[in-house]
């Protein structure tokens, strides 16, 4: 072999090695993004809803929605953003929750948070964190008088029935630049009931 | 084993070596270009990462495999392809190999997709690279034996030349009568 041809040897050695790290990185990087895309759709639920009201139909009201997020994957993901329609049941209403007429006439608000890659919520790998969403629902307004009044319907027991329809929470990777995905929360319902604490 | 064996287990373990560590590298900065927001080191516009890195990485090749035939060398860069191709449908499927996706039909088009992709991309620059390669390392760099076999065969013409010139000479200097007559 020339001897410029074993220095090209000696060069296409030593970039064929880098490129073998950089495939078995990149593999890696791919099937860790890959497991987090299937296992945070599992991993991602309402923990709780609960009221801040004095249950006066004429104060304020604010609730407080509490999204788990339970990252399964390898690699840590950033929270940056959550959608949902905030509705409050009609126990008196024998029609499914989730009918779409219903649906309507139960709806209080519709939420949509978005933050930048620098506001997102991190979630390490492993690691479990609650997301928090607020809904206001203020009275004095012609829009907010009916507004509370589809919220301020209690069953016999004085107690609510909050439930959540169309969630999604988008999200994207802390150590990668990649688009932002959204995963589907599965409908929650609040089956047994929420005091007013306030 | 006898020697002539040995010499030619070792030139196809060479051609197999120099060609697998080609699609090392084809495969992976032709994911580095694709798939730029997980690769661990920024390339820049992946239409120019993937041309100049497949011409570059066939012409080098061709040049290592000057002593080989033309033939050789284009096989070599059509083989350096074909195990890039199966290297990034390796990295495609990787997800569906470690059990976390289900290899189901929309995963199976995208893949098929960028294979397909990286098929028509990498095929005709590899094979038109070595095929320069190795046109230039047989011009500009030949190794020892090569330029040694075309020193033999150079002198070996020279002296044909010359036995000629000699037959030519004999013949010019023999009386016009004789030539002819057996």
């Amino acid at each position: 072999m020339h001897g410029i041809a074993r220095v090209l040897a000696v060069a296409y050695l030593i970039l064929a090695a880098f490129a073998a790290a950089v495939y078995v990185q990149i593999t890696a990087n791919y099937v860790n993004v890959a497991g987090v895309q299937e296992g945070l759709e599992r991993g991602i639920g309402v923990s709780s809803v609960w009221l801040n009201w004095t249950g006066n139909a004429s104060d304020r009201a604010i609730a407080v929605v509490n999204f788990s997020v339970h990252n399964v994957g390898n690699v840590a993901v950033l929270i940056v953003g959550i959608d949902y329609e905030f509705h409050m049941d009609n126990v008196y209403d024998p029609r499914d929750p989730y009918h779409l007429d219903k649906l309507e006439a139960t709806r209080i608000a519709y939420i949509s948070i978005s933050m930048t890659r620098a506001e997102g919520i991190e979630v390490r790998a492993g690691e479990s964190r609650t997301v928090s969403s607020t809904v206001f629902v203020v009275p004095g307004t012609p829009e907010g008088d009916e507004r509370m009044s589809r919220f301020d319907r209690p069953d016999d027991l004085q107690r609510y029935h909050p439930y959540l329809s169309r969630a999604r929470l988008f999200y994207t990777f802390a150590a990668f630049e990649l688009p932002y995905a959204a995963v589907y929360i599965a409908p929650f319902y609040e089956t047994e009931g929420v005091v007013p604490d306030g | 084993m006898d020697d002539a064996r040995r010499r030619r287990i070792r030139r196809w373990f060479l051609i197999l070596l120099w060609t697998f560590l080609g699609a090392l590298i084809v495969g992976a900065f032709f994911l580095m270009a694709f798939f730029q927001s997980l690769s661990p080191i920024p390339v820049g516009e992946p239409g120019a990462i993937i041309l100049f890195v497949s011409l570059f990485t066939g012409f080098i090749l061709g040049v290592l495999l000057t002593d080989e035939e033309i033939v050789v060398a284009a096989g070599a860069g059509v083989l350096t392809s074909a195990e890039a191709v199966v290297l990034i449908a390796a990295f495609l499927f990787s997800p569906v190999f470690a059990g976390i996706v289900p290899a189901d039909r929309a995963f199976a088009a995208f893949s098929a997709s960028q294979i397909l992709l990286s098929t028509v991309l990498l095929f005709p620059l590899s094979v038109v690279g070595s095929v320069i390669g190795r046109g230039i390392g047989d011009s500009f760099l030949p190794s020892p034996r090569i330029r040694q076999e075309l020193e033999a065969l150079r002198e070996e013409t020279r002296r044909w030349h010359e036995a000629l010139a000699q037959i030519e000479r004999r013949q010019e200097d023999e009386p016009p009568e004789t030539r002819g007559k057996g």
